[in-house]
């Protein structure tokens, strides 16, 4: 079996891991090697043809595709060791890597570092516990969106959507492009789970109907979709005297993201509950020393942007840890979510570096302040969608080294339940 | 089917019960066909079966629910075998494990902890414990509190003990039905998929048999059509029952909690809470009971759903699974005789089996009764010298040593490219499943297990369709499900603006 010795070994050749390879290499390692379980590189960008990538990072509007040629080109020019097709089956906590390709078989990669750009996944039908029956025309969007956009099929004519995720809301506006009926986005919350420039552009710019408060109760059709129940749903639960039918031969799911950390788990990494990726310190570390993690692993985004500076800042960091100037903390600092916040990452800090929070609040809320040691911030409105920022200096830490934990919270506010 | 075929032996429906005859009569100079309706074999009932192999005390627990009604003596009760279904138990059981090695399909041996909340329960496990040794069946123990535990650390502290036995197994149906069927083809048998039996009609010397895309004749009839066998029964004359059909839904888990047995408690009528390993080593909750008039009904409901979430919760309170897919089987049972297989002979040389759960265990066994029965009626069996009893197929690819591997790889780089990443299947086994005959994207899961896995083909089904639309020549919109208009595709983009006809209606 090949062996093969690294410096760097990064899984996913997505935004993030493609940013996260260039800036190795900039940074100066020499043997960097990029894993891709496709046929190319730039993961799910490829798919996403619709405009609005860029426009932070290169001040420019841009497509999927066009965004990920930018990163493509630069990683060409380099001396990264590209692996197409080739799938990563084991990862260990001593940091060596099973892979699997035609090229060289089953073959391992012992990496000084390593970073987990795997991305994510879509929930599926079953997981949110659909009944119905089980017929052809189930599916999520993000296939939907590579069958039309990259391999030039229709799954179907006629569409429901359930949820509105972006992708789910960017496909109701493809579909319509392409002739198809989108017959109803259907969400279960009050508000939309995608951005709000999605629900102004795709849904309402094309008159397709929004149902908010509404969920999918059955499906119908034996071989081929047939209809749907839909319903409206109040405090979590499911009105019946409100369901109907609506006729369709096609349901996509946007439904949620799961971060693929299958890999992860088998290396020991914790999980959290909350990001569902790996719980890091503010080098973007997980427990496991040496293994770092960005962008939709770690937390689904929703600016690519956002996730190549993420995927730059573990490779930043990944080769100050190869350098050895990333020294354990004699005590960390746990950051944990108070009121009003759903999730923050990084989970905990050594509290001697200047610390970027990722974070999300659980409901939308009006002239918000966000409190985090000394460190206070206003906002205008802040709603679960987003991805809030906040960038702290060790100052702000204040008595959080005496207790060992930094609390998130929303301490004032109207919230909009 | 464009002409008349002439055969010795038709058997209607290529699922578990046909398989087996099929692949029993095909060590013999006989001429045999297997109509089957759908375009893969095993994919009715077979498919949603639950596929215990009822080894060691299972046999007993079905039993159990009955003398539940009836009362009387517990043991004598559960020692009768006057049920046709009983008395193939075993046997079948036993044939599942020496056929293994010539068909290479999976069993899983996992065992099974049956666990008890009540004294009573412990001594009733005593009596199936005391039975099955009579069979000859070893190492079954009566555990107490701490060593059901010790089996399965997460189980809920209220269970006082249980029984351990060794020997349920699990198989997947569907897979064995595949296995059976590719032994018959390479010794003779003639699969007949897309073939559904409209008409039967006596003649002189046999029954000329109608389907949907031509007619056969044949000598012998052999009805193996499962919950339509009613129907097929009819058309040769009257019956005199009908069935009773339940509606059994299920949820396949991925095993997170690490459980490693089956996990059973003393069953009782109309409540079977279970928790079934698969031979994948994911969990299976199985199952609800409902009453139902369809014979193809299989969705679940939302109170189907939420009343299987309490079954992990009823053994196991702080384990976590991950729902992998929910489904629903179905159970008929014959008004005549509820309890028991009818094997009917209304006509010469004509064979009905009108089975009811549990169906699977028995059928090789069953099949060896059904060979003998046509003998009888005068069917000459002539060993073939020429049988080969040996299923070719490759094993999992990702399950091999790395050498192993990387030689495959190197005769066939196709080996090499993962295409789903759940279940780790190459895009060479997609192609060999399509060159095995798998037409359908359920029929390329089931012998691969491509799209089984978490993310339930989310990633891999666009490339799939590639793969398989290569390999069998067609365009991915020619590709369905499961058959009839299952179409994956509607058209090509731009298509609807084009107004172009959707496949199913062009042909």
């Amino acid at each position: 079996m090949l062996v093969k010795e690294v410096d760097l070994a990064v899984i996913g050749a997505g935004p993030a891991g493609m940013a996260a390879a260039i800036k190795a290499r900039e940074a100066g390692l020499d043997r960097v090697i990029l894993f891709e379980r496709a046929e190319c590189l730039g993961g799910l960008l490829h798919q996403c043809i619709h405009n609005g990538f860029g426009l932070h990072r290169f001040g420019e509007d841009m497509t999927g595709p066009e965004y990920a040629y930018r990163f493509i080109g630069q990683i060409s020019s380099m001396d990264v060791e590209i692996c197409l097709n080739t799938m990563v089956t084991h990862l260990s906590p001593e940091r060596a890597i099973v892979a699997i390709n035609s090229r060289w078989g089953e073959f391992t990669v012992n990496a000084k570092a390593i970073i987990l750009a795997m991305g994510c996944r879509e929930r599926s039908r079953f997981s949110i516990g659909i009944p119905g029956s089980r017929p052809a025309g189930i599916l999520t969007a993000g296939l939907a969106q590579r069958l039309v956009n990259v391999d030039g099929y229709l799954p179907g004519r006629q569409f429901v959507i359930l949820g509105s995720g972006d992708i789910g809301m960017i496909m109701a506006r493809r579909l319509r492009l392409e002739g198809a009926e989108v017959k109803a986005v259907v969400e279960i919350l009050p508000h939309v789970g995608g951005l709000i420039r999605n629900e102004v552009q795709c849904l309402h710019d094309f008159n397709i109907p929004l149902l908010l408060e509404h969920t999918v109760t059955d499906i119908y059709g034996n071989y081929r979709v047939e209809g749907v129940k839909i319903a409206r749903v109040q405090d979590g639960k499911i009105l019946k005297d409100t369901e109907r039918d609506i006729s369709c031969d096609c349901l996509l799911l946007s439904v949620g993201l799961i971060p693929e950390n299958e890999l992860s788990r088998e290396a020991g990494i914790i999980i959290s509950d909350e990001t569902g990726g790996p719980m890091v310190d503010e080098y973007l570390q997980t427990n496991v020393r040496g293994i770092f993690a960005s962008g939709n692993v770690l937390q689904v985004h929703d600016l690519v942007d956002n996730v190549s500076l993420e995927g730059e800042k573990a490779a930043s960091n990944a080769v100050r840890f190869i350098n050895g100037e990333i020294k354990e903390a004699a005590k960390e600092i746990r950051v944990v979510a108070g009121k009003n916040i759903k999730s923050v990452v990084p989970q905990r800090i050594t509290g001697r570096e200047d610390v970027e929070l990722s974070l999300r609040v659980k409901d939308p809320v009006e002239n918000a302040v966000l409190k985090a040691g000394e460190y206070r911030k206003k906002f205008r409105v802040l709603t679960p969608t987003e991805i809030i920022k906040l960038k702290l200096k060790p100052s702000d830490f204040g008595s959080c080294h005496g207790t060992g934990k930094l609390e998130v919270s929303c301490v004032e506010g109207v919230v909009r339940k | 089917m464009a002409h008349m075929i002439d055969t010795q032996v038709a058997i209607i429906g290529g699922g578990i019960v046909g398989a087996t005859i099929a692949h029993a009569l095909s060590k013999y100079k006989v001429n045999v066909c297997v109509l089957e309706k759908q375009p893969m074999t095993g994919h009715g009932l077979t498919k949603c079966s639950q596929g215990g192999l009822h080894g060691g005390t299972g046999l007993y627990m079905s039993k159990y629910v009955k003398w539940w009604e009836g009362g009387g003596d517990l043991k004598s009760y559960l020692a009768r075998e006057d049920h046709l279904k009983d008395r193939l138990n075993d046997p079948g059981v036993r044939m599942f494990y020496e056929l293994q090695p010539f068909l290479k399909a999976k069993i899983l041996t996992s065992g099974r902890v049956m666990v008890a909340e009540a004294q009573d329960d412990i001594e009733k496990m005593k009596i199936f414990k005391e039975l099955a040794e009579e069979k000859g069946w070893k190492g079954i123990s009566i555990l107490d509190r701490d060593g059901i535990r010790e089996k399965e650390p997460l189980l809920d502290p209220r269970f006082i003990g249980g029984l351990y036995d060794p020997h349920t197994a699990s198989v997947n149906a569907t897979e064995w039905t595949t296995a059976f069927t590719e032994v018959a083809a390479q010794n003779g048998v003639h699969i007949l998929l897309n073939t559904e039996v409209h008409g039967i009609e006596q003649k002189t010397g046999g029954y000329i048999i109608k389907t949907n895309d031509g007619s056969l004749r044949a000598e012998y009839v052999v009805n193996a059509a499962g919950i339509f066998s009613d129907e097929i029964a009819r058309m040769v004359g009257g019956i005199d029952f009908s069935f009773t059909i339940w509606k059994c839904q299920m949820l396949v888990m991925e095993n997170t909690a690490g459980i490693q047995h089956t996990i059973v408690t003393m069953p009782k009528p109309m409540k079977s809470r279970m928790l079934y390993m698969t031979t994948d080593g994911n969990i299976l909750a199985s199952h609800t009971m409902d009453l139902s008039n369809s014979k193809s009904d299989h969705s679940t409901t939302r109170e189907g759903l939420d009343l299987l979430s309490t079954y992990l919760n009823y053994y196991l309170p702080e384990a976590e699974f991950k729902i992998l897919r929910s489904f629903a089987g179905i159970m008929h049972f014959n008004t005549r005789n509820p309890d028991d297989y009818l094997i009917e002979r209304p006509k010469p040389k004509f064979i009905s089996i009108i089975a009811c759960p549990p169906a699977v265990t028995p059928a090789p066994a069953l099949a060896l009764d059904i060979v003998k029965m046509l003998a009888d009626e005068g069917l000459g069996l002539v060993e073939k010298s020429d049988f080969n009893p040996y299923r070719d197929v490759e094993p999992r690819f990702i399950e091999l040593a790395t050498e192993e591997k990387n030689r495959k790889i190197e005769a066939n780089p196709g080996y090499g490219h993962l295409v789903c990443r759940c279940e780790k299947v190459s895009e060479e086994e997609i192609r060999q499943a399509v060159r095995a005959g798998a037409t359908t994207v359920d029929d390329v899961k089931f012998r691969t297990r491509a799209t089984m896995g978490r993310c339930q083909g989310g990633f891999c089904t666009s490339r799939i369709l590639k793969i398989m639309a290569d390999e069998m020549g067609v365009s991915p919109l020619e590709l369905t499900l499961k058959g009839g208009n299952s179409y994956v595709l509607a058209c090509e983009t731009k298509g609807l603006i084009r107004g172009d006809m959707h496949v199913g209606q062009r042909s």
